[in-house]
């Protein structure tokens, strides 16, 4: 084992890359954060280039008074609430009768439902479906197309397949009916399962720019991911900053800082959770790539 | 009444009453229905939304193949045949969105997928005493996958614009500002820089997890039959690699011909469409914005057959040249 522990200088360069590699990886997050809390004056002057100058919160102060951030803030997180429920609950109605041998349309369903992972009707057709249903500018469009995934279906029912037959006959024996085994029993022992694809589909949501994009016109229902667009791609100032932004290099600058604070809250839920829930995201690839 | 049945078919056997059998079915899916209704219960609502959200658009696919109007729907709309396509074929920009889409998904393809399989061996590398460095190189490298497109995209305008991070550093360096944002000969590596920087490490964790399958006890034997690191990386690690390579290859070809909307549209302005306007966008920009619906579905049907033959021809190739014989199907 001796050479295995014996560093040599492909080691020293390996590891020079990785790290040189993880600071790239972290060098645009720290900057943004950076030019988010500067003093206005270093901002202006371009000082900031890696930690932060002075600190200072009033562009956070800005946004938390923009009542246009504010509420796609509030729409974003409602979004992944509701999206996120309506998957989990979809799962769970699904993967449950699709496990139970007893459950004689167990093949066919799968089978029929096991088409959407192939086949899709493209962007057109799915819009004109939805517009027909009356969807369009809801927060339906958004929250309950998500959640019929076969995909997750498949893993939970993976997940229910591994919990011991005898569990579930006691409990019948027991008089339990299918909707208390499915509460009492089943629930409590996918939790690992359904975390990690809540997660997974609470990611998903609230980084979705593409769906909000297609569906809602209605500036009312706009998720963050559409006030990042006009604020930093389109450089419209909205309701954040009053006045004319472009008329002085600080009123410039403090844009500048508006924007970055806005990614940075949006950024700050999943920098917050993540390094506690990682191993769930690994988990979950995984088990999806094994079971694919 | 199922008892009366047998024992009459008990009697005559050689002619099964039509009506038993009938009676015996009847009677099993009552028991069925009897046994299960609650699971019949639980299931209806999903199969409702499925046939809602993923089934019916399928329906409203064949106004690809019509003359779709608002006011007589997706029903009433004139067949037209293949003229849809056949307009695509003979459309201006055809070339050119077909051209940047293959291009585009070409490069992303050949510099994105082999670069996770070359960190995972470096991090393989990484001695087993350091194994906290490597916990967190591999956490950091995870994190820009749950960064929203919106945000990189968004961000790389601030970072590339003629004052921005990127030209003071080019300033400091070459005393000059580059244009980058809105050029057509920066489109391409900005894309695909932008999908690098997302990617790498989080399409790591599954050759990552393929090399813990790897029995420490090769690299001992290939130690001591001194193989130097070179030869145990191509003898050891690639090898125990090669399973997944060949599955993560046919399931990534496709996406030669399916570029990311997200991405291509929030990039692109109309200044670098020449190089930026791919399939995904112009069929967002023909179909919804200038409500040309059928031959807007008709580009993107065409586009998705397109990826599908793609897998196809793929997991064909990789079955010929594998030993095995295996592919994905």
């Amino acid at each position: 084992m001796h050479t295995l522990r014996k560093m040599r200088l492909f080691d020293y360069l390996n590891y020079l890359f990785l790290i040189v590699f993880s600071c790239l990886m972290l060098y645009p997050l720290l900057y943004v954060f950076s030019i988010s809390v500067s003093d206005g004056e270093a901002v202006w002057r371009q000082s900031v280039k890696l930690f932060p100058i002075g600190f200072n919160v009033e562009a956070y102060e800005a946004i938390a008074r923009a009542n246009a951030v504010v509420r796609a803030y509030r729409n974003s997180i409602l979004y992944t609430v509701l999206g996120t429920s309506f998957t989990l609950i979809v799962c769970l109605l699904a993967a449950y009768p699709l496990s139970e041998p007893r459950f004689r349309l167990r093949g066919p369903i799968s089978l029929i439902l096991g088409l959407t992972l192939f086949f899709s009707a493209g962007l057109i057709p799915t819009y004109l479906t939805y517009q027909s249903y009356g969807l369009l500018n809801t927060i339906w469009v958004i929250t309950l197309p998500v959640a019929f995934n076969f995909w997750f279906i498949i893993l939970v029912r993976a997940n229910i397949s591994t919990i011991p037959r005898e569990l579930k006959d006691a409990a019948r024996v027991d008089g339990a009916s299918d909707f208390r085994i499915l509460l009492q029993i089943i629930v409590p022992l996918s939790k690992p399962i359904l975390a990690t694809i809540a997660l997974f589909v609470a990611v998903a949501i609230w980084n979705d720019f593409f769906n909000p994009l297609l569906y809602l016109n209605n500036s009312e229902k706009f998720p963050l991911t559409i006030m990042l667009r006009r604020m930093l791609i389109r450089g419209a100032t909205g309701e954040v900053v009053q006045g004319n932004y472009a008329d002085t290099l600080q009123a410039k600058a403090f844009f500048r800082q508006v924007k970055m604070a806005t990614v940075i809250v949006t950024l700050g839920p999943i920098l917050l959770v993540y390094p506690f829930v990682q191993k769930y995201f690994v988990q979950g690839t995984l088990v999806g790539a094994i079971k694919g | 009444m199922r008892e009366d049945v047998t024992t009459g078919a008990a009697l005559v056997p050689e002619i099964p009453d039509p009506r038993s059998r009938l009676h015996d079915w009847r009677g099993r899916l009552e028991r069925e229905f009897r046994n299960n209704w609650q699971l019949y219960v639980m299931i209806l609502p999903v199969l409702v939304g499925f046939f809602l959200f993923r089934f019916y658009p399928l329906y409203g696919l064949q106004i690809a193949f019509k003359d779709y109007n608002i006011v007589a729907g997706v029903r009433g709309s004139e067949w037209v045949g293949l003229e849809n396509f056949l307009k695509f074929f003979e459309d201006p920009f055809f070339f050119r969105v077909v051209k940047n889409t293959v291009v585009l998904g070409f490069w992303t393809l050949v510099i994105s997928y082999p670069l996770p399989i070359v960190f995972a061996v470096l991090l393989n590398e990484v001695k087993q005493q350091h194994g906290l460095f490597k916990r967190v190189t591999q956490s950091i490298s995870y994190l820009p996958h749950f960064v929203a497109v919106v945000v990189i995209v968004g961000l790389m305008y601030d970072f590339f614009s003629t004052d921005g991070i990127v030209n003071q550093m080019a300033v400091a360096l070459t005393g000059e500002k580059w244009r980058i944002l809105g050029s057509s000969a920066w489109f391409r590596p900005l894309y695909v820089g932008s999908v690098v920087w997302q990617g790498v490490g989080w399409g790591s964790i599954i050759y990552l997890a393929a090399l813990t399958g790897i029995p420490p006890e090769l690299y001992e034997a290939a130690i001591v039959d001194g193989a130097s690191r070179w030869q145990r990386i191509l003898y050891v690690t690639l090898p125990g690699l090669l399973p997944v390579i060949s599955v993560t290859l046919i399931l990534s070809v496709s996406s030669i011909v399916s570029v990311g909307f997200e991405r291509a549209f929030l990039l692109q302005q109309p200044a670098t469409y020449s190089v930026s306007d791919v399939i995904a966008t112009y069929v967002y920009r023909r179909g919804l914005i200038k409500f040309d619906f059928s031959y807007g579905a008709a580009i993107g049907f065409f586009d998705s057959i397109v990826a599908f033959a793609l897998v196809v021809a793929a997991n064909y190739i990789v079955k010929r040249t594998n030993e095995d014989r295996e592919g994905l199907w």
